[in-house]
């Protein structure tokens, strides 16, 4: 290693640990003064709202921007999709939300997060005590992982791991009462003998089984907020039908709102009503589900609707996007995406486009809808 | 699981058996036996009274005529007579273990009742200052050799400041009974057992923090905190039970070692164990007690074995029904 480059190293770790320091202790404080978290939503019907949201990783080699500047909302009782590939941002967003970014490399730098609390008091999730959180944490939001697999405890039965949550948040009741809710909700997502069930370990059941349970669990509470962070992704396609189904009905039962973080778009075309594209840490395009699927606009988003098999129609060969995600460190001003853009040109050497709203919500940042925005269409 | 026992200890037979066959050859290979290391240095053993010593110890055989002299007694449960204590060897070790059990058994106990929190303690916070001055305490005792250590301790605590007996288990001519003899014992117990759980605390603590820190990061914890958990009940009920199944199984194999002895602290502080024991027989060539001894290390060991793997069954409900 060259004595510049060691050098270079040596200033990155020293303003890493001045920067998580800084971060560390704030996190760390007990006492935090309501004023500092009390905000105001922008809308009364919205459940969550994310303001310039901004979470990095502080790592050996630099600074990884992962959620750099996210602002969208999530609207009641509606589900959001949060699309794009592997490594975009979308899971440190919904752990950004759940303060479950894993310190103390992973910090949450700047932005709000919104959120009316059951009392009716609208907080800045970013801010508030872990013990204010951990109340909300699922209560009122709740989360279904990715891996069904590893997602529950080995040593604990499935009936302890579901009440435990009930009994966490419900102090008022019994221990019977729990029994019989935690047996009603194994029940409720389509589990038959949950009776046996119920006094099971995790390995004694399928990967199906296990996201189903992972889903009665988040339900235990009624939550505003379900968080789905690719919940079919490691299930086979008939077991993913179905619990799709499971989900959009239990939502509508609830009235919840689901944050649905996936790649695929087939899941997304059957349970989204709005759609956020991600692409390195940033929002490029955003709309209503039908929006995106009729009138796709980023060139990112076209690409990625384009590299989706469609059943009934021959093609000689699937379409990909050229090239790969770039390098989130040190990332350069000008559209992320410039490299492997298709109909880059000159203007995209300039500043990063800002997201521009195309009329009704539909939002893109792309220098090629500039000069449409401008001119008022 | 009982047809896996019965089938652990039918092997354990056999390995035993492999096991004698490999000691008794190196014992025998080894320069000077019993009987030129009694008469050494003394002028007035003729060479026909070292042939009939030999012929009575059973040494003037070839090295395999005398394993299948000894295995046909071993077989029968009679692992012979010890030259050096004249007495049975299976009474020997049994008389002796019990004290080497003692010492080793209350060193295990504080090793485990401080290397375990420490290593919570230091997952838990890792790479903080806590985590750093954990390790490095934990990696002292690692490196610090057991005879120097002791060595320290006789000094400052014996010799300069005479808080503790410099050796020995009992106090000479006070001749304690009942209760006070114990509390005799365990003040002579106090160094010998120090430095045992000083110089294994470490393996203990690295053992309990690295397993701590895979589970930490496991997605069942995430899982728990996503639940609304204090990071408390994260931490004691959800990640230590899953730290406790490989840990509890290593203990559970520890056990039967604890009747081993520690040759070198034992031989130290002169306790009469196991180790110390078997320390001289080795020195003096005692080929049946040697024997005898290997085996039952080797048998001890096995039974280690045996006992994590069902104490695994016991403690990880993954194994307990599959």
């Amino acid at each position: 290693m060259s004595k510049e480059s060691r050098e270079k190293l040596k200033q990155i770790s020293k303003a890493n640990k001045k920067a998580v320091n800084h971060y560390e202790k704030i996190k760390k404080r007990k006492d935090i003064d309501p004023s500092e978290y009390i905000v105001d939503m922008k809308d009364k019907n919205n459940v969550i709202e994310f303001n310039n949201l901004k979470t990095y990783f502080y790592t050996d080699v630099g600074i990884v921007k992962a959620v750099n500047g996210v602002s969208f909302d999530i609207p009641k009782g509606k589900t959001v999709a949060l699309v794009g590939e592997s490594g975009c941002g979308k899971s440190v967003t919904n752990l950004t939300l759940m303060r479950l970014v894993q310190g103390p490399s992973g910090q949450i730098v700047g932005g709000e997060i919104r959120y009316r609390t059951e009392s009716g008091e609208v907080v800045d999730l970013t801010k508030i005590p872990m013990s204010y959180m951990e109340k909300i944490r699922g209560n009122e939001i709740s989360m279904i992982f990715q891996e069904p697999m590893t997602s529950l405890n080995p040593v604990f039965t499935i009936g302890d791991q579901i009440s435990e949550t009930i009994e966490l948040h419900n102090k008022d009741m019994s221990k019977k009462q729990i029994k019989e809710r935690t047996i009603e909700l194994l029940t409720i997502v389509g589990i038959s003998r949950a009776d046996e069930i119920y006094k099971s370990y995790p390995h004694q059941l399928s990967g199906g089984m296990r996201q189903r349970v992972m889903i009665a669990m988040s339900l235990s509470c009624n939550p505003k907020l379900i968080i789905a962070d690719e919940p079919t992704t490691a299930l086979d396609v008939t077991i993913q039908a179905q619990i799709l189904d499971l989900m959009r009905d239990l939502k509508n039962q609830i009235n919840a709102s689901i944050l649905l973080i996936t790649h695929d778009l087939g899941v997304v075309a059957e349970m989204a009503d709005y759609v956020v594209v991600m692409y390195a840490g940033k929002i490029v395009e955003q709309g209503t589900a039908m929006d995106i699927y009729s009138s796709p606009k980023h060139p990112y988003t076209i690409g990625l609707l384009k590299s989706k098999p469609v059943v009934n129609k021959y093609t000689e060969r699937l379409y990909s996007i050229s090239g790969q995600v770039p390098n989130p460190i040190d990332m350069p001003n000008y559209c992320y995406f410039k490299s492997r853009c298709e109909k880059s040109f000159d203007k995209c050497n300039g500043d990063y486009p800002s997201l521009n709203d195309l009329g009704d919500g539909h939002k893109v940042s792309c220098w090629l809808y500039d000069k449409d925005i401008k001119e008022g269409r | 699981m009982r047809q896996y026992i019965i089938k652990r200890l039918f092997i354990s037979v056999f390995v035993l058996f492999g096991v004698s066959i490999i000691l008794y050859g190196l014992i025998r290979l080894m320069p000077g036996d019993y009987i030129s290391n009694t008469v050494a240095g003394n002028p007035s053993i003729t060479e026909e009274m070292v042939v009939g010593l030999k012929k009575l110890y059973g040494l003037d055989v070839g090295i395999v005529e005398g394993y299948f002299q000894w295995l046909g007694k071993a077989l029968t449960g009679d692992l012979g007579e010890s030259f050096l204590y004249k007495a049975p060897v299976t009474q020997v070790i049994a008389s002796k273990m019990w004290t080497s059990f003692s010492l080793s058994f209350m060193a295990f106990i504080i090793q485990l009742l401080i290397a375990i929190p420490m290593g919570i303690i230091s997952a838990t916070r890792q790479y903080s200052k806590t985590d750093y001055a954990v390790t490095i305490f934990s990696l002292i005792g690692i490196s610090l050799p057991s005879f120097f250590f002791a060595a320290i301790l006789q000094k400052t605590f014996a010799v300069d400041l005479q808080l503790f007996p410099i050796s020995g288990m009992v106090t000479a001519r006070e001749d304690y009974e009942g209760f006070r003899l114990m509390m005799d014992m365990a003040w002579h117990f106090v160094l010998p057992v120090v430095v045992l759980a000083f110089t294994s605390i470490g393996s203990w603590m690295r053992y309990t923090r690295t397993n701590m820190l895979e589970v930490l990061s496991s997605d069942y914890i995430r899982t728990a905190r996503a639940k609304g958990l204090s990071e408390g009940k994260v931490i004691y009920k959800h990640a230590f039970r899953n730290t406790l199944i490989p840990v509890v199984t290593m203990i559970g194999g520890s056990i039967p070692s604890l009747f081993s002895g520690a040759i070198i602290t034992e031989g130290i502080f002169a306790i009469d164990g196991l180790g110390y024991t078997a320390f001289h027989a080795l020195k003096a060539g005692d080929i049946p007690f040697i024997m005898g001894f290997n085996l039952f290390l080797a048998f001890l060991t096995l039974m280690g074995t045996l006992i994590s793997d069902i104490l695994y069954a016991v403690v990880d409900p993954r194994v307990r029904l599959s």
